[in-house]
């Protein structure tokens, strides 16, 4: 035995290119159908366990699935804003905690999420290096945004303008980075996380500017008692600084800024059925239960999934049948070798072991070779199969 | 080493041992791990200004540790923290704020928001404005002004009152166990604070609308509650008046003859005279928003309203 | 006084083979080879040289006669018994070499030690093989691969090949047949040295008449008997 995997083994070395596209093939055919259940299976209960980890979401009235897409994985969909009046109105009932939630804008391709230091205990995210939130314009990075990014607490990082040539839109805001959050392996990961108030500022609904009391003759286009006029020259400041920061300010009633959504957190059980029976005939606003949600999600992956592995399974057939007519066309072709070793008083059943051991060994390194690919797949597989969901969600 | 020299044995053990670190690297974690507390420890309580640092105090059960992190010297309305006081803030099991704008740097920190309590929200029908704000303009937005809003709500004794009711509540939804201590603790408190509200009301009837000055816009509280007619300056009573100084609080004179000018502690000698000569009595009211040096909010605020009733002739002067 | 009798080592007798598929047959009256003799086969081609020594190894079996080599009726083995015998017992060496390109010079020589459990391959069997090697100028050649060697090379590769069971006969179907004039004797030289050096009897298919003078025997395989297509 010992001798016919030698010889085997050489010949498929001898034979490099072949056995490696045979090898390859075969792999994919034998790791291809059971990663993709296993990551489909991984993606959906990952989506589940976030949703059902969030008891309610409440937005504007709309597609549902766009708001829990946008809010709880981050993913831009365009959900209509609610107001942060609205998350004050939830804890206002005392029946549940709101934490609002303000997507729309990245920070150098990662999510830039406004919320409340409520959302870090809820969500159990821990600070792994720096500190937590303190002051308007800093930002915490999940793992992951760090790790892209390659920046951690002490650097900074500029919000990304929402339209590429919006000259006379808003300005990127300089955010300063003071901490970085453990692994959850989730959503959370890739995301900056800024106080809901850092979030308005940087979509241009807070600024900062110097003291207009004080301001030069170039900068003021009047000036009466008790009211002074600035013109457009007034520079406003893209970075908030221990220094800058009193001059930050917004206009109007901050009840009203927006937010996309509100997570809510009920007390316990009774308040969330309170809760969901004072918003069921709201006109304007729905709360929704994010498990509900994607529960219907999995089910129409589920259905798409089935019609994937037929087709899989076809092409694995095919791969199947082609890897034996290689097999087969290759013996052919060594017909001389065969008769060499039987004129050198080789038995049928020894040549056969011989052939046998080379396709023992293919199949061996394909069955390796699709375990590494299902490890690196569901370590990695993951997240990318659950972005490609949300996205074409 | 090369794979192609290796034979089939060899390879197999290193696939293997790819595969073993492969699983190795455990992916998710634990399934059972505890998220970290954030609050272990006992019930601290953090105030933004000094009063409602004594009221937790009078209140607070024992075992619970009252923060109030302004430096001596520093004016808690303008005190500017550093992310390691935020931070402290942030860990508090209640944080207390005064409301009506006051302590600017809490609306650019971020604090969490269930352990907020606005003791001055509700005790009035609106927040008194400042009588100077400069309005300004710059964009479409239209005219606007910052930071309008009067924040000395204590000296309006009745609200304070009211503010040191919203603490027993917070303070009873947070610690039910001790409901006892904390309602004994409010209720001498409350009386006192009525006291001193009487005493200021007669005050204010025995002055009836006659002008006072004040060394500085914080009175407005004080003012309306008690209707003292207060017409404010901005001068500090560690420094000497300039001659401007002089120029507008003579202008003021003569569109109203004030007797007496409240200052938050007491004028340089030379500013005492000036005012001496110019038929104005010093009235030391010290708004208490930081913490005397020498006793407490309550006897500081019954000095302050002694000193005002012998100044008007309510009561005879120690 | 006697002559020393060598024992023959081929001895075919009355044999007649035809294939199965019909077509060519083989008639031999009588072939004696005597241990230790250089013989060459001759004989035009499709005269049955070929067919010849696939009996006298036992590949082929006859319809009728004895064939005896070694003294073993192989026309009595079975299939497995022949097999076996084959390679316990008989060197082979052919014109196309049939080395393995995947194999180093070394494994090729060794080969027949992985097709068979019988020949067990141990220190000593190797350091044979290397001796070999060595005596037909192959030692620093070892590790290469035959596509690396000249047509001699290859060639001293696949005697070695043949030689490396230490067999009592070598069948050789035309070694030389792929080489240049200068080439052909020097590996007919090496095969003769090796073939006298350990007493091994050698059995040449050959059309090459010029070196019929080198050999002990010539066995005119179309006068031995009839063939027929």
């Amino acid at each position: 035995m010992k001798d016919s995997i030698f010889l085997a083994w050489r010949y498929l070395r001898h034979h490099r290119a072949k056995t490696l596209l045979l090898v390859l093939s075969l792999s994919v055919f034998l790791g291809l159908p059971l990663v993709m259940r296993a990551m489909s299976r991984a993606t959906q209960e990952s989506l589940l366990s976030r949703a059902e980890a969030t008891p309610l979401l409440l937005g504007k009235k709309g597609s549902s699935l766009d708001l829990v897409v946008e809010a709880l994985y981050f993913q831009l969909k365009g959900a209509e804003p609610i107001a942060e009046a609205d998350v004050d109105a939830i804890n206002a009932t005392e029946l549940a905690l709101g934490i609002p939630i303000r997507t729309g804008l990245t920070a150098r391709g990662f999510p830039l999420v406004g919320t409340s230091l409520d959302y870090f205990p809820f969500r159990g995210l821990h600070i792994a290096e720096g500190r937590g939130l303190a002051m308007m314009g800093e930002c915490v990075l999940g793992a992951g945004a760090a790790r892209g990014l390659a920046i951690g607490p002490g650097d900074a990082l500029l919000t990304s303008p929402s339209t590429l040539f919006d000259l006379a839109g808003v300005y990127p805001l300089k955010l300063h980075v003071v901490g970085v959050l453990e692994p959850t392996y989730g959503p959370d990961d890739e995301a900056v996380f800024v106080d809901v108030k850092t979030a308005w500022v940087a979509e241009g609904l807070g600024h900062g500017h110097q003291d207009l009391k004080d301001a030069g003759p170039d900068l003021v286009l009047r000036r009466n008692e008790g009211s002074v006029t600035a013109n457009a020259k007034l520079p406003q400041y893209n970075e908030i600084t221990e220094s800058n920061v009193d001059s930050f300010h917004f206009h109007g009633d901050a009840s009203g800024y927006p937010v996309t959504a509100a997570i809510v957190v009920p007390h316990d059980e009774k308040s969330g059925i309170l809760l969901r029976g004072r918003y069921v005939d709201a006109p304007t606003r729905q709360l929704v239960r994010p498990a509900e949600v994607v529960d219907s999600l999995n089910k129409q992956i589920f259905r798409f999934e089935r019609i994937l592995e037929i087709v899989v399974w076809t092409v694995g057939l095919a791969t199947a049948v082609m890897f034996v007519l290689v097999m087969v066309l290759s013996w052919r072709l060594r017909a001389d070798e065969l008769r060499t070793m039987t004129r050198l008083g080789c038995s049928r059943w020894k040549a056969a072991q011989i052939m046998g051991s080379e396709i023992v060994i293919m199949v061996g390194a394909s069955v390796l070779l699709a375990g590494v690919f299902g490890i690196v797949m569901a370590q990695y597989g993951e997240t990318w199969l659950q972005n490609l969901i949300l996205r074409g969600s | 080493m090369r794979i192609g020299n290796c034979g089939p044995s060899g390879v197999i053990v290193m696939m293997t041992t790819l595969i073993a670190l492969l699983l190795g690297c455990s992916k998710k974690a634990a399934p059972d791990q505890e998220p970290k507390s954030q609050h272990a420890g006992p019930f601290v309580i953090y105030t933004v200004n000094y009063p409602l640092s004594y009221f937790a105090q009078r209140m607070a059960p024992v075992g619970a540790r009252v923060v109030f992190p302004v430096p001596p010297g520093i004016d808690p309305a303008f005190w500017k923290p550093t992310a390691d006081a935020v931070q402290g803030f942030q860990s508090a099991s209640l944080i207390l704020l005064n409301g009506a704008g006051y302590a600017r740097w809490t609306r650019y920190t971020t604090l969490p928001r269930t352990r907020i309590v606005v003791t001055a929200d509700g005790c009035r029908d609106g927040y008194l404005h400042t009588e100077q704000s400069v309005r300004h303009q710059h964009g479409p937005e239209g005219e606007h002004a910052h930071s309008d809003l009067a924040c000395t709500t204590w000296l309006d004794l009745r609200l304070a009152a009211c503010q040191a009711s919203h603490v027993r509540d917070a303070l009873l939804e947070r610690w039910p166990e001790v409901k006892d201590a904390v309602s004994t603790g409010f209720e001498t408190l409350e009386q006192v604070l009525l006291d001193l509200d009487a005493r200021l009301r007669t005050v204010g009837k025995v002055l009836d609308g006659r002008p006072i000055l004040a060394s500085h816009p914080v009175y407005q509280y004080l003012a309306d509650a008690y209707g003292l007619s207060v017409q404010s300056l901005h001068l500090e009573p560690d420094q000497a008046l300039s001659d401007d100084d002089w120029k507008e609080l003579e202008a003021m004179l003569k569109q109203q003859d004030a007797e007496w000018m409240l200052w938050e502690a007491p004028p340089l000698k030379r500013t005492k005279l000036g005012l001496d000569k110019r038929g104005i009595a010093v009235i030391v009211f010290d708004p208490a928003g930081q913490a005397p040096s020498d006793g407490d909010f309550l006897t500081v605020m019954q000095a302050n309203v002694g000193r005002l009733e012998c100044a008007v002739g309510v009561k005879a002067c120690p | 006084m006697l002559g020393y009798i060598r024992q023959a080592v081929i001895s075919v007798r009355n044999v007649r083979f035809q294939y199965p598929e019909g077509g060519f047959s083989l008639e031999v009256a009588h072939l004696t080879v005597e241990a230790g003799t250089r013989a060459a086969a001759i004989g035009p081609s499709g005269s049955g040289k070929t067919t010849l020594l696939n009996l006298i190894s036992g590949i082929e079996r006859p319809s009728l006669g004895e064939v005896s080599t070694a003294g073993v009726r192989v026309d009595r083995l079975s299939a497995a018994a022949r097999r076996s015998f084959r390679i316990t017992t008989i060197g082979f060496v052919f014109q196309e070499f049939l080395l393995l390109e995947y194999l180093d010079v070394l494994d090729n020589i060794l080969y027949p030690y992985r097709l068979h459990t019988e020949l067990r391959m141990n220190a000593s069997v190797q350091a044979r093989a290397r001796e070999l090697a060595s005596d037909l100028g192959l030692g620093g050649l070892l590790d290469r691969s035959p596509s690396e060697l000249s047509q001699g090379e290859r060639q001293r590769v696949a005697i070695a090949r043949a030689l490396v069971t230490a067999p009592k006969l070598i069948l050789a179907d035309e070694p030389t047949g792929n080489l240049d004039p200068a080439t052909k004797q020097q590996a007919l030289d090496l095969l003769f040295a090796q073939c006298e050096a350990r007493s091994t009897t050698l059995l040449m298919v050959t059309h090459d008449h010029g070196l019929l003078d080198q050999f002990a025997q010539i066995v005119d395989v179309e006068a031995l008997g009839s063939a027929s297509v």
